[in-house]
């Protein structure tokens, strides 16, 4: 099979359709059994109490904050590089969703400090650099917003997140430089191995959970996008003929 | 209750990004039958 | 003074010049991009003294706002230096690129004999001389006000120097990609100020380290590998971002 048949949008349109709903699928189930392990099998931490439950979902949404931005990092080289239109309009469909998961860290960061450190918002290198991090995805989709010529949005779009990406990895150098509340490793709130293990895998599992909807939401949208900008281009008619019938029919249904 | 506002605040999250995509996918159908009643009607 | 400029040449010299053209070095182009873009900023000197004159009054509204309290303004003095002379170099942005933009200049520089990151790295350079070079010689001044003592003020100078540059070269990727584009300054300021967190935090975290008394040369390496760094990579991005721009 030749993988490159589908960096063709016209190809990659049904790919995205047949594939949407598995990843669907699999979110939800990965979503209630991470649930199910933080929330119920999970024991209350003997120093935090029911409060450290947080960290199940506010983990997994720091780390898609920040992969989701890397993975778009990705695609704007290959959109640089190969000229590859499908991968600018991947960086178009991932980044609400980064936006969305580091809005979700904030949030679950700032409701797990203030039972834990007593205030919602302190200036830690973490929480500093998620911040730093969203207006990162503000400024990207404020950009290609503004750039009213589709070709150089996504060029310069590419650019610009590659240019940030320079940032995240200054997001782990500045946890160590600046030395605050921030607690090291995530995973060392635990107390007992027995306990830690079970709270790494809930975390996993959410994790994955986070990750199945990311690929999920943004093939749905991707296909959005793809549409948008034919309808645009006006050669749509064309366009959905090369579609199968069944993929049309879903279409237009 | 800062639990529930955490878990509950990323399901509004996915519930709210799921309609909008929802309603994007939705308003391009429309405009696809649309320009079809067009083609249609230009072809008569 | 001109390590930003001497930085920025390093991986164009090294690289395979145009071999039929012998006679253009690449430093020609760069040292005639930036005596041209000196030459027209101080043709205009009134851009150039606003922008001094906006960094003095931002600096002096601090003690209004806060209160003529000595020890607090000496202990907010690094970072209120700091975050005016980046909102400072943040309206000048504008000027690196927009008027050759508009009157076809930049695609002339992108026909020249010389690289265009080079042609680029001048304009760079040029950019900090007129408005980065300037704060940081008056910087000593509103230390002063501030009460800052002779080795702070030291400290601020040469963050102020290392750090200033990094932000015309950063500034120079988002007033090049948005070349043209409609409410373009506000929209650099949105893409370009979260880059310049990290020099805010080094260049301000000098002053305060060595206030504290303690070892200030970290934070003074560390705007100097950025320095470094982005004098060896961002010509190419902004080169790259203007191509985008102009296509």
């Amino acid at each position: 099979m030749n993988i490159y048949k589908y960096a063709s949008p016209a190809t990659f349109y049904p790919l995205a359709g047949r594939l949407i709903p598995w990843f669907a699928v699999l979110a939800a189930m990965l979503a209630a059994v991470g649930l199910y392990l933080g929330l119920y099998l999970a024991p209350p931490d003997f120093q935090q109490g029911e409060v450290y439950r947080i960290i199940f979902i506010h983990v997994p949404t720091a780390w898609m904050a920040m992969i989701i931005y890397l993975v778009m990092a990705a695609y704007g080289v290959m959109a640089l590089s190969f000229n590859a239109r499908l991968s600018s309009m991947m960086m178009e469909a991932l980044a609400p969703t980064g936006a969305m998961f580091t809005v979700l860290a904030l949030w679950t960061g700032a409701l797990w400090g203030k039972p834990t450190w007593g205030a919602y918002w302190v200036w830690d290198a973490r929480m500093t650099s998620t911040l730093i991090l969203l207006f990162l995805y503000v400024g990207y989709i404020a950009l290609t917003h503004a750039i009213e010529d589709k070709k150089r949005a996504d060029k310069a779009g590419a650019l610009l997140v590659i240019v940030g990406s320079v940032n995240v990895p200054i997001i782990y150098f500045s946890v160590k430089w600046w030395n605050t509340l921030h607690q090291g490793a995530s995973v060392s709130v635990t107390s007992g191995s027995k306990m830690a293990s079970m709270m790494a895998l809930g975390m996993l599992v959410m994790a994955l959970a986070c990750w199945m909807y990311a690929i999920a939401v943004a093939l749905a949208r991707v296909r959005a996008i793809i549409i948008e900008r034919e309808l645009e281009n006006g050669g749509a008619a064309n366009w959905l003929n090369t579609l199968n019938t069944q993929d049309k029919r879903q279409l237009t249904r | 209750m800062f639990v529930w506002g955490s878990f509950g605040a990323v399901a509004l999250a996915i519930v709210v990004e799921i309609t909008l995509l929802r309603l994007r996918t939705l308003r391009i159908r429309h405009q696809i039958n649309d320009s079809r009643v067009d083609r249609q009607v230009n072809d008569r | 003074m001109k390590s930003a400029p001497d930085v920025a040449l390093g991986p164009v010299q090294s690289g395979k010049g145009d071999p039929g053209e012998a006679e253009v070095a690449p430093e020609q182009g760069f040292m005639r991009a930036i005596a041209r873009d000196t030459r027209l900023a101080f043709r205009s000197k009134g851009e150039v003294i606003q922008a001094l004159v906006f960094f003095v009054v931002v600096v002096s509204l601090f003690p209004l706002a806060i209160g003529p309290e000595t020890a607090l303004l000496k202990r907010i003095a690094p970072g209120v230096v700091w975050v005016a002379a980046l909102l400072s170099v943040l309206l000048t942005l504008p000027r690196l690129f927009a008027s050759d933009y508009q009157d076809g200049t930049l695609e002339q520089l992108m026909l020249s004999p010389f690289p265009l990151p080079v042609m680029v790295a001048g304009k760079m350079g040029a950019h900090w001389l007129v408005s980065g070079l300037p704060l940081a010689l008056i910087a000593p001044l509103l230390g002063l006000q501030f009460g800052l003592d002779s080795r702070e003020l030291g400290v601020l100078v040469a963050s102020l120097i290392l750090g200033t540059p990094i932000l015309s070269m950063l500034g120079a990727i988002g007033a090049a990609l948005t070349l043209g584009v409609r409410g373009g300054s506000i929209l650099v300021a949105l893409l370009i100020l979260p880059l310049y967190i990290p020099v805010l935090i080094f260049g301000a975290g000098a002053v305060e380290t060595v206030a504290a008394g303690l070892d200030y040369g970290a934070n003074l390496s560390l705007l100097g590998a950025g320095l470094l760094i982005g004098g060896l990579t961002t010509p190419f991005a902004v080169a790259a971002a203007v191509k985008i721009s102009l296509d």
